[in-house]
């Protein structure tokens, strides 16, 4: 209990973030509810400064978990990309209320205060994405992933006073639900098949089923695919991808932004901790490597038809958020190239795309943020037209991240991508390489519009009315966001050697007993730790 | 090496400084660095020209092989050198051709990127970070076509450059990455080496179709040719410095690099000899069709790289020394062209600068005006009509040398090269001589000699082609030999004379210049009589590019329309199908006879008997189900709904779960009455879907429902160890009870007891603030505007 406790400790300190956040934002004094976003980010800083403290190497040897190191990586990722989030969020909630008190015009009402509860709800989230981390049963991963989920439908309807901000919100809440039944559905079928509800437990009886049956049984497979197809929700694929570009579009660009980095990354973690149970080796027979063929078949359409549908959509829109709500489908299509692929480059390709999505997409959504037209947020393609006029941070921002998000080397995007696409064609899954290259192609379609508009062409006439929003934060986090998607690749070996740490160790156990059994002649007994648990 | 590409990149950030602070000196300021970067890598000219070769290692992305590695050899010094050397002269020259442009420091950025880039390219050993400076280059070089971005063709053109270039890009990478794991190393210098494994890998063919489409698409072979004369919108020095020596050269000298590691196979010979003869033609008959001085060079430079492209490809035939020559000639040909066409687009650019006039046709009689440009004009002219003693004579003879030389298909290939010769000599003629000779034409601008950085760079590059020409070994030599050793993979030995003696190349050459003369005086009557057959560029390749275009347009279109309507209930609908279609699907594939075996051991009436409960409830639930269905009222609906809850809580009970079935009986009645009480605030219950809609409905949830059961029957039909077996034999012993309904409530699953009471007084909670929610008042609502506003804005 204690040694699971240590590793919680990130999550704990976001915990007393929430009580502080929560009486700071109904405090009488404006200073203090202004200083909520200030707060938010202390204590995610905290958060994630603590995390390489905490996870020395001998209590990551002892912990009793699937992936013991990968929390190591991923709080201080979410945690650094989350402030940026932040960042964002500044002067979003509020604004004119807290503009009316400051004048005069209104009283203040406890009641009709949201700052603190919209920051509250941020920190939950991102404490369910730690959470995952620590995962090592199906009920805590359940609760994890409703953790992340469960804020972020009350942040979109919050996120700004309109009815399409209500509307989407509605839909997201109901097209998570139901995705969050599904994915349940699958968990109870993977109980139903091991008999086990602990993630360590499940991953030895899987290899004890495949050492003695040549196979994982029918119920595995049938609940691992229930489970991949709901959680495929928390990461925008396809088939459950369609709340994505209403949701994002009724959102405020903040929010949506963070739609995009923390549910998706919280579901790439769940996936990989679900996948990692089965593992990646010896499915289809002797000597060879992958999941089990049906899985394998599965996010092989998920991830074909995501990044198609993702792509084709974004071309004709007209709204840069939807076209960045697509865009983010897309990217998650190429993410599950990745998970077929496997240990070394797909699942590290997984960990470092998610950090280069988080911050390229956040920097193109900071653009979108840090702008406006009489108080209202700046929403189709032609309000970029000619950017670079009145203010050329942001043209050059939005071009940075639209590029990296195309992948044009050597931006950050780029190296995610050759990780991902690398890992694929070395597992032998050419096909889906060249249909996500053939995206990649058509993807550019959309991006260059994003990459060009705003530098090369005249500015529209409604490009003219555009400001600066009040705060400067959000501006502040898109350029933080460029310098980091042009200096990051000169890093590019620092941080893949991260995420090859976090994933070390991670499926020794099953490609050993697996291995071990492969080995030895057929008749000889299975591992006596198996055969004592049976 | 990397210092002069950091150099470069360096530099680029600095460029709109320094265009600031040095204001008319800012050409010959920024000159300085591609200068250094010239003499830099010229230090290692004695090395490469005696044969060695230099690699230098940083690392970067190790787990890919990603290497910041560098390699000289004699083809890399070659392009290093003219983009170094050319580039030089470019940005002097144009300090001054775009004097009093705003824009000049952003351009000045993007070409030094570009500059830094395409050095990258060519020394780079690591075949990935080729790659990414291959791209640089396209990016960098869509900002530089786009520099006149008010313009709408610009725009287009350069969107249309970067599609072209790099769609075949992502092609390309894919084909180095197979390249690589196929050689088992990213090092070019490895690579070349393993020429024997890459012919007979089973990928080789996959391989070689890939980077012809990278390096067809980039240096603009037939059929794409077509993006690189609309990239003319380009401001000139721009073109002058794409066209002559870097971007469209890019696509050569990948094919001449890897012409050792891949080449000497048909397929490799037969396609660089089709297309890049079919390149030539077209470009050089297209060249002469066109009236805009840059049009015409712009095809000319097509051409030009069909040449070397068939050239690469005959440096592979069978005869020794026909491929001896086709070395040789390409080396000579690429040094020729980047000096005489570098030098044309320089003048044409200070033609278009001093007069105001593009097309070739209103212009005469310069030479007065403007004789310095004349001369530099004349010089490349010559070079490029192949007269004797430039060294565009050299690079003609050669080639028609190896066509000579060549034994089979000797008769085309050489007929091939004698025509594109031809259709050369008038094209130097209409650039070189139209202009300046004959009587002076009125233009828009009255011209003058242009000013020093302008006439200087063309020049000195004009007078480059005659002096190499007149000093062939001590000149040319040393760079063309390791040039020609790089591209064979073998040392090779090369001699350079300009005089043969009289044999047929040499015929065909004089043929070919007397008749490209009186093919120019006639131009006008030709033109007449080819004009008919300009219609067959409306059938050309770029109709396909616009198809394919405009189809991917429709198709996403359509997808919007379909998938994305804004309504919830459509994707759910979609959304259910696309998930039950998934797992049917999968279903199938499974073994799942065992579970229809199972069916055929039961026996109606004892079956019946022993769970008559059970089948009781379920019947229940089913009417439920119906009821919730089709009821009028959402009172009666979730009335049927509860109906549904309680008895799935009996089947609990039935089946030995009390306390699960206790739980579900509170939620459930929990459920009810928040449903009530939500319900309630709601308008009266529409119908909103049509009949077809409904059917449509039903097929969707009968296919979920099918799903659902199949996954049930999976399920029970694994052996589990139950639970309740467990709690029957231990609960006196552990609990000390003998109520095991008790004794697991408060004893077993304590922990669950406890969060499901919460559950219960968190709902409950909501119950209470549902109850005394209330519709604001409208005097309430008078009193706060806020809110009342917050709405409006919403609508």
């Amino acid at each position: 209990m204690i040694e699971k406790l240590w590793f919680l400790i990130p999550e704990i300190i976001l915990f007393i973030g929430v009580c502080v956040v929560s009486i700071m934002g109904l405090s009488h004094h404006r200073t203090w509810r202004s200083a909520v976003p200030g707060a938010t980010i202390v204590f995610l800083i905290a958060a994630a400064l603590a995390t390489p403290f905490l996870y020395t190497p001998e209590k990551m040897e002892a912990a009793e978990l699937l992936m013991p190191r990968v929390g190591w990586y991923f709080k201080v990722i979410v945690g650094f990309v989350s402030v940026l989030l932040a960042l964002m969020c500044i002067g979003l909630i509020d604004r004119r209320y807290e503009a009316e008190v400051k004048a005069g015009r209104a009283s203040f009402d406890p009641m009709r205060v949201n700052r603190g509860e919209f920051f509250i709800f941020f920190l939950l989230s991102v404490m369910g994405v730690n959470l995952i981390c620590s995962a090592n049963d199906l009920i805590w991963l359940f609760l994890a992933l409703e953790l992340v989920s469960l804020p972020t439908y009350v942040m979109v309807a919050m996120s700004r006073p309109s009815r399409k901000a209500q509307e989407a919100a509605v839909k997201y809440f109901f097209l998570g639900a139901m995705a969050t039944g599904v994915f349940l559905y699958g968990f109870a079928l993977l109980y139903g098949s091991t008999g086990t509800i602990v993630l360590t437990e499940m991953r030895d009886v899987f290899a004890a089923q495949v050492a003695e049956e040549g196979g994982v049984n029918l119920l595995g497979i049938v609940g691992m695919i229930v489970s991949l197809l709901g959680v495929a929700y928390k990461i925008a694929a396809a088939p459950m991808h369609f709340y994505v570009a209403d949701v994002y579009e009724g959102a405020a660009s903040a929010v949506s932004a963070f739609l995009a980095f923390v549910p998706k990354a919280a579901g790439f973690l769940g996936m990989i901790l679900l996948l990692g149970t089965m593992g990646w080796a010896g499915h289809a027979g002797e000597g060879s490597t992958g999941l089990p063929m049906p899985i394998v078949t599965t996010l092989w359409m998920i991830a074909a038809i995501t990044m198609t549908l993702g792509n084709v959509g974004a071309l004709l829109q007209t709204s840069v958020k939807r076209m960045l709500a697509y865009s983010s489908v897309a990217h998650s299509g190429y993410m599950v190239i990745g998970l077929i692929a496997g240990p070394g480059l797909g699942i590290n390709g997984v960990l470092f795309y998610l950090t280069a999505y988080g911050i390229m997409n956040t920097a193109a959504f900071a653009v979108l943020a840090g702008l406006e037209r009489k108080k209202a947020e700046i929403e189709t393609v032609d309000d970029l037209a000619g950017l670079r006029f009145k203010h050329p941070s942001m043209a050059i921002v939005m071009a940075i991240s639209a590029a990296s998000l195309l992948g044009v080397p050597p931006l950050l995007g780029f190296m995610g991508k050759l990780y991902i696409f690398v890992g694929g064609v070395e597992t032998g899954h050419i096909p889906l390489v060249i249909i996500a290259g053939l995206n990649s192609a058509i993807s550019a379609g959309y991006y260059l519009y994003l990459i060009g508009l705003p530098i090369l062409s005249q500015p529209s006439p409604q490009a003219e009315t555009i400001t600066t929003g009040e705060a400067r934060w959000p501006r502040l986090a898109g350029v933080i966001g460029a310098v980091l998607i042009i200096v990051l690749p000169v890093f590019t070996n620092y941080l893949y050697d991260a995420t090859e740490r976090s994933t070390e160790g991670y499926l020794d156990e099953q490609a050993r007993q697996i291995g071990a059994t492969d080995a030895d002649e057929p008749d000889e007994p299975p591992d006596p730790a198996l055969a004592t648990r049976e | 090496m990397l210092i002069a590409v950091l150099l470069l990149f360096a530099l680029a950030l600095a460029a709109p400084l320094i265009d600031r602070a040095a204001g008319r000196w800012t050409g010959a300021v920024l000159a300085l660095g591609p200068l250094a970067a010239f003499l830099i890598i010229a230090r290692w000219l004695p090395d490469v020209a005696a044969g060695e070769t230099i690699t230098q290692v940083h690392a970067w992305a190790d787990a890919l092989d990603i290497r910041l590695s560098f390699y000289l050899d004699g083809l890399s010094l070659m392009f290093a050198l003219l983009i170094s050397g050319i580039g030089t002269l470019i940005v002097f020259y144009a300090g001054t051709y775009l004097e009093g442009d705003p824009r000049r420091g952003r351009f000045y950025a993007w070409l030094l990127i570009f500059m830094a880039s395409m050095l990258g390219l060519v020394l780079a050993d690591n075949i990935i970070s080729m790659f990414i400076f291959w791209e640089l280059t396209s990016v960098s070089s869509y900002f530089l076509i786009g520099y006149d971005h008010h313009r709408e063709s610009a725009r287009k053109s350069a969107l249309q450059a970067m599609l072209v270039t790099g769609g075949g890009g992502l092609a390309l990478l894919a084909g180095l990455i197979m390249l690589g794991v196929a050689a088992g190393s990213m090092e070019v210098s490895q690579i070349i080496n393993e020429g024997e494994v890459l012919r007979e890998h089973a990928w080789y063919l996959p391989i070689v179709i890939l980077v012809f489409a990278g390096c067809f698409t980039k240096s603009a072979q037939f059929p794409f040719h077509f993006w690189l004369p609309n990239a003319m919108e380009a401001p000139t020095p721009v073109s002058a410095y794409l066209h002559s020596s870097t971007m469209v050269k890019a696509g050569v000298y990948l094919l001449a690099r890897l012409n050792p590691a891949l080449g000497a196979t048909d397929v490799w010979l037969y396609t660089l000899v089709i297309f890049g003869g079919v390149t030539m033609l077209v470009g050089a008959y297209l060249a002469i069709r066109q009236v805009y001085l840059k049009k015409i060079l712009a095809y000319s430079t097509v051409s030009a790289l069909g040449v070397l492209v068939f050239l690469t490809g005959l440096s592979n035939v069978d005869s020794p020394e026909a491929a001896q020559y086709a070395g040789k000639a390409f080396a000579v040909f690429l040094l020729a062209h980047a000096l005489y066409k570098a030098t044309l687009f320089l003048v044409a650019g200070t033609i278009t600068h001093e007069t105001g006039e593009k097309d070739v046709t209103k212009l005469g009689g310069l030479r007065r005006k403007m004789p310095l440009t004349a001369l530099a004009a004349a010089l490349a002219g010559a070079s490029m009509a192949g007269l004797p003693p430039f060294f565009g004579f050299l690079g003609k003879e050669l080639l028609l040398d190896t066509t000579v030389k060549n034994p089979d298909w000797m008769l085309p290939l050489t007929i091939a090269a004698g025509v594109a010769g031809f259709l050369f000599v008038i094209v130097a003629l209409l650039i070189a001589v139209k202009p300046f000779w004959g009587a002076l034409k009125e233009t828009a601008q009255h011209p003058h000699e242009a000013p020093f950085a302008m006439w200087f760079g063309p020049a000195l590059l004009g007078s480059l082609s005659l002096l190499f020409g007149l000093f062939l070994n001590p000149l040319a030599r040393p760079i063309i030999e390791p040039t020609a050793s790089a591209v064979m993979g073998v040392p090779q030995e090369v001699k350079l004379a300009l005089w043969h003696g009289i044999n047929l190349p040499l015929m065909i050459s004089v043929a070919a210049v007397v008749l490209g003369i009186l093919a120019f005086l006639g131009l006008p009557i030709i033109s007449r009589i080819l004009k008919p057959f300009d219609a067959l560029n409306r059938i050309g390749p770029e109709r396909g590019y616009y198809a394919l275009f405009n189809g991917t347009l429709k198709l996403a279109s359509f997808q919007t329309r379909l998938l994305q309507s804004g309504y919830l209930r459509v994707y759910l609908f979609i959304t259910i199908t696309m998930s039950v279609g998934l797992i049917g699907w999968q279903i199938l594939q499974l073994d799942v006879l065992p579970i229809v075996d199972q069916f055929r051991e039961i026996e109606v009436v004892p079956f019946v008997i022993e769970n008559l409960y059970t089948l009781i409830v379920a019947a229940l639930i089913l009417i439920g189900t119906f009821g919730a269905v089709h009821s009028r009222s959402r009172l009666s609906a979730i009335a049927s709904l509860g109906v549904v809850g309680y008895g799935v809580a009996l089947i609990y009970i039935i089946h030995g779960a009390p306390d699960l079935a206790i739980t579900q009986f509170l939620i459930e009645t929990l459920t009810v009455i928040l449903f009530v009480l939500v319900f309630y605030h709601l308008p009266q219950f529409p119908r909103i879907s049509s009949v077809p809609a409904r059917v449509r409905d039903l097929v969707v949830s009968v296919a979920a429902g099918v799903m659902m059961t199949v996954l049930v029957l999976i399920a029970t039909n694994l052996e589990t160890e139950k639970i309740s077996d467990y709690f029957a034999e231990n609960s006196y012993e552990l609990g000390q009870g003998r109520n095991i309904v008790n004794v697991i409530l408060v004893d077993f699953r304590s922990m669950d007891t406890l969060g499901e009471i919460v559950v219960l007084v968190i709902a409950a909670v909501g119950v209470l603030a549902l109850l005394k929610l209330k519709p604001p008042r409208e005097q309430e609502r008078k009193n706060n505007p806020h809110e009342a506003d917050g709405r409006e804005e919403a609508s």
